[in-house]
């Protein structure tokens, strides 16, 4: 794989970018391994074996840590794979969840957990005081309790574990990064992955799923509203605490501003709306093999137009496997047509 | 009730008690943004005096903007921050996020937001 090595040292990462634009596998590639080879330099110390993907792929364990209300992670380990169920429900849930998402992966996309390579689970629970987040830090996921008000415990909802593994899953794959077009698709894959795994648990179809993500973590005080909808970006909530859901369903309201990483959780509304708009037509689990196809093509500076490409182009190959309906090339570019895609 | 105060600060004999407090947090699963800003001379004396607390325990004007500034967007999801103080000759302006901030800047961090909430909630 001489090129492939090659690549990575002489060829400008712009050209390689370009080269993966016209459709050249090994520029992918080459971008993706460098791009997850920064990374994890950059991070925490990473054994030779993971670094080089000789370790041999694993079952993934889970391992549930209170964090006991402190603002560190890993306090107390309280539930591992196989132990009896806790007292504590939230311990509980991210157990149970996280069990949800590891044999969704396995059972539908064929992926052995976050690394396909047996990742462990290790999911923080109880993290801080009122804390009202929920987040993935490059190895594993952190949630807090809320504030009882306004949100309640993050790890409640099947939603938001699964956005957060997500987040590993992408981290894994194109590694999208986290700011501009290429952040809103990293946001966007997770909302997919979110909503498509709570379907696939709770028995829904594309019909009958609600397609709101977060609407189980709002507290009394905003009962009854979600963060975001897949089906009506735009219109998550409207109040006076959180004020209105800024997401576009469109290219043409599309948010070019600073915030919130030139805009990666708003945004990411034109996207899910495509996405929303496929599975309508084939089915959620139809849709899921198309993007989860795409995800492991796609480069961490890929953006929205890139995405169109690669999606149709997955489903179109997953057309002529038998794996999803003819016609669903033509589906997908309709869905990225009626959100203003490819501009 | 807010989080614990670390210990009751005295300020120091003659000195003017006085804070300028300008913070920011943004982003998080729910995109959030929620933002306080505040002299801690127009605060209720309790109030004042449990931030002043807080930023002592925090360790805050110790910090060097290199120490917590993010080096890459993300990770996904974490809050991202900025925090501004200025308190008779000492002045500190950071960014960070949940992951770059070290575990005991957090009880100011949570304390801020729940004031940036309270303000939003009285339609300030």
């Amino acid at each position: 794989m001489g090129f492939h090595k090659c690549c990575c040292l002489f060829i400008p990462p712009r050209v390689l970018e370009n080269l993966a634009r016209t459709g050249v596998e090994q520029a992918r590639l080459s971008i993706q391994q460098s791009q997850q080879s920064r990374a994890k330099r950059g991070a925490k110390i990473v054994d030779m074996a993971t670094f080089t993907a000789t370790r041999k792929a694993e079952a993934a364990k889970r391992q549930v840590y209170d964090c006991k209300r402190t603002w560190l992670q890993r306090v107390n380990l309280v539930r591992s794979e196989g132990a009896p169920a806790s007292t504590d429900v939230a311990v509980n849930d991210a157990y149970n969840f996280a069990g949800k998402l590891r044999d969704y992966f396995k059972k539908v996309l064929g992926r052995n957990s976050i690394d396909n390579l047996g990742m462990d689970l290790i999911l923080n629970v109880h993290f801080g005081l009122k804390y009202m987040n929920a987040f993935w830090d490059g190895d594993e996921m952190t949630f807090g309790d809320g504030d009882g008000e306004i949100f309640i415990n993050f790890s409640k909802s099947l939603d938001v574990v699964a956005h957060e593994l997500a987040h590993g899953v992408t981290q894994f794959t194109a590694n999208l990064e986290y700011k501009s077009q290429s952040g809103a698709l990293n946001e966007h894959f997770s909302d997919v992955f979110g909503s498509a795994i709570t379907q696939y648990a709770d028995k829904q179809t594309a019909d009958d799923a609600d397609w709101l993500i977060g609407d189980e973590i709002m507290g009394p005080d905003l009962y009854g509203e979600a963060l975001r909808s897949m089906k009506a970006p735009g219109t998550a909530y409207d109040n006076s605490l959180l004020g209105k859901d800024p997401q576009p369903d469109h290219m043409n309201s599309y948010y070019a501003g600073p915030e919130d990483n030139e805009g990666v959780h708003i945004n990411s509304g034109i996207p899910n709306k495509a996405f929303y708009r496929v599975a309508m037509d084939i089915g959620t689990d139809k849709a899921v093999l198309v993007w989860y196809a795409a995800l492991q093509k796609l480069w961490a500076t890929a953006n929205f137009n890139d995405a169109v490409g690669v999606i149709v182009d997955s489903a179109r190959l997953l057309t002529r496997a038998g794996k999803v309906p003819v016609g669903s090339p033509q589906t997908v570019r309709a869905a990225f047509k009626a959100v203003g895609l490819p501009t | 009730m807010g989080p614990e105060v670390p210990g009751d600060y005295m300020a120091p004999i003659g000195v003017p008690v006085t804070m300028h407090i300008d913070f920011e947090c943004s982003g998080g699963f729910a995109n959030l943004r929620l933002i306080y800003r505040a002299d801690t001379a127009e605060l209720p004396q309790e109030l004042s005096s449990e931030l002043f607390g807080l930023v002592e325990g925090s360790g805050v004007f110790e910090l060097q903007e290199s120490d917590v500034a993010p080096q890459s967007p993300g990770p996904p999801d974490v809050f991202f921050y900025r925090l501004s103080l200025a308190e008779g000759g000492r002045k500190t302006s950071l960014s960070f996020n949940d992951v770059t901030a070290p575990a005991q800047l957090h009880p100011l961090l949570a304390r801020l937001r729940e004031l940036a909430l309270e303000q939003r909630r009285n339609g300030k």
